[in-house]
């Protein structure tokens, strides 16, 4: 299932350029260059699944490039996306700090090149390095403050107020392209609407709406935004 | 915040955090015995009636709370000033240590549902635990995972479920956590009006859920006490897989 490199090279994680946005940046260099002889590396290309919920984790995913979404199973078997990851970003810990199996399904959205770091690498670390265990912590926090923000919403906000939400958030996390005005990300309306906790009609027939009254515009899959005030309006965020 | 500390006042002597009953519940679990004494030296012992507000939103950031004795809600105000409640703290939980990490203003409400005995542990004694004792912090970690998996499981449930499924799986896992869940009984520290803004509807609501189910003979109220008579017709109910008689 996994493409095995044969002409992409990633640096060693002591040169590796994402590493100040990583939660690896609390390390010293001579931990990262012992890090990087333990890591193994591959390609994911669009749409396949990197694990899958309910199986046992056997590392750590920190993402080189290319973007990931983490999500959920209902009971009802619908999907619902939990979490965004990008370029720095590490998929996959909560299953190991827990050493419980995966919570979530996670699936590359873009061709996505991703080190593997074992296991035992991970929390050999962890009990070593107190800087790096407070780092973790600060990850998890902010996962947790996401995750709360993300449930409120939820409960709170009607489906207009979510999806116009969901493309803010798209905006903060993924950033524009050099335009200064498309969302640098090709998400499926369907995504869209499993974020949003809706059906793909809905989110079609709202974004269809928005794009009508000149807020966002849609060119494919792409989606441009024009009026960032009115969508805050839209989204109801105070601020 | 001051005003607060003021009305709660100290009666008792501070329990020794190693002889603390509820150590084995919490994050100290398996914290040496050495390090704890030494640490909380600046540890306070508070107490707040029923409905005495504990940490509120936007607070600058103090310390962390470890609950003794009682139930604490802790709920955020949404945009249109709507009260979400995100989990009941118990005793052995600790609260706040969320915003602890990044030392930011507390995010949550925290108020007592009934009377309420604390200790309160200012954030550098906690920082430096963490820092010294790897045991505590992957402790930690543990249970922040745990509350992770448990709001996004409520954000999946939330997105895909009907109100009623919402509900019937709230009393089920709320059942689970009391320790009178044998016999069935449930005793409702929490109002209907609580339940509602856990799930997000609002109370009358909740009573039509209530007298249905009540009417199926799968959950009735006594007393003001919530009793679930049929347990596998509820969980049926939470899956969305209720049978039509």
């Amino acid at each position: 299932m996994k493409v095995v490199a044969k002409k992409i090279e990633i640096p060693p994680c002591d040169k590796c350029e994402n590493i100040s946005s990583s939660m690896f940046c609390a390390l010293p260099k001579t931990e990262l260059v012992q890090l990087s002889t333990q890591k193994s590396f591959s390609i994911y290309k669009k749409g396949q699944v990197i694990f899958y919920e309910g199986n046992q984790p056997q590392g750590l995913y920190c993402i080189y490039s290319g973007k990931v979404k983490v999500h959920k199973l209902g009971d009802n078997g619908k999907e619902q996306i939990v979490r965004l990851a990008k370029t720095g970003n590490v998929v996959g810990y909560r299953a190991l700090l827990h050493t419980d199996n995966y919570h979530a399904t996670a699936t590359a959205l873009e061709k996505t090149l991703i080190c593997f770091f074992p296991k035992a690498v991970y929390l050999d670390l962890l009990m070593r390095n107190s800087e790096f265990s407070m780092k973790t912590i600060k990850v998890l926090s902010s996962d947790l403050k996401i995750a709360e923000q993300m449930v409120t919403n939820m409960a709170q906000k009607h489906v207009r107020e979510r999806i116009a939400e969901v493309l803010l958030l798209l905006k903060d996390f993924f950033g524009l392209e050099e335009d200064n005005i498309t969302i640098n990300t090709v998400l499926t309306r369907e995504d869209i609407a499993n974020m949003a906790g809706t059906t793909t009609e809905t989110t079609i027939r709202v974004l269809s709406d928005f794009n009508k009254s000149k807020i966002i515009k849609l060119i494919g899959k792409k989606i441009k935004i024009l009026n960032i005030g009115e969508l805050a309006k839209l989204a109801n965020v105070a601020e | 915040m001051n005003s607060i500390n003021s009305s709660a006042k100290l009666q008792f002597e501070i329990p020794n955090c190693n002889q603390c009953w509820l150590k084995k519940f919490s994050v100290f679990k398996d914290c040496p015995k050495e390090l704890l004494d030494g640490m909380f030296a600046n540890k306070q012992f508070r107490q707040y009636e029923k409905n005495e507000m504990i940490v509120r939103q936007n607070d600058a950031f103090q310390g962390v709370f470890c609950i003794q004795e009682g139930v604490v809600k802790v709920s955020t105000f949404g945009e249109r000033n709507k009260e979400f409640i995100l989990w009941f703290a118990r005793p052995g939980d600790i609260i706040g240590i969320y915003s602890f990490v990044n030392s930011e203003n507390y995010y949550f409400n925290a108020l007592a549902v009934e009377p309420v005995k604390v200790c309160f542990i200012p954030t550098n004694d906690f920082k430096d635990l963490i820092k010294k004792e790897p045991v505590v912090s992957r402790k930690l970690m543990k249970d922040m995972c745990d509350k992770i998996s448990f709001i996004e499981d409520r954000i999946t449930s939330i997105s895909r479920k009907k109100i009623r499924e919402q509900f019937a799986e709230i009393l089920i896992s709320m059942s689970m956590k009391n320790k009178s869940a044998a016999t069935g009984k449930m005793p409702i520290n929490y109002s209907i009006k609580d339940l509602a803004d856990i799930i997000g509807t609002t109370k009358s609501y909740l009573y039509k859920i209530l007298s249905d189910f009540d009417s199926k003979q799968v959950v009735s109220m006594h007393n003001k006490k919530l009793v679930i008579k049929n347990f596998d017709k509820l969980s049926l109910i939470a899956i969305g897989d209720e049978p039509l008689n």
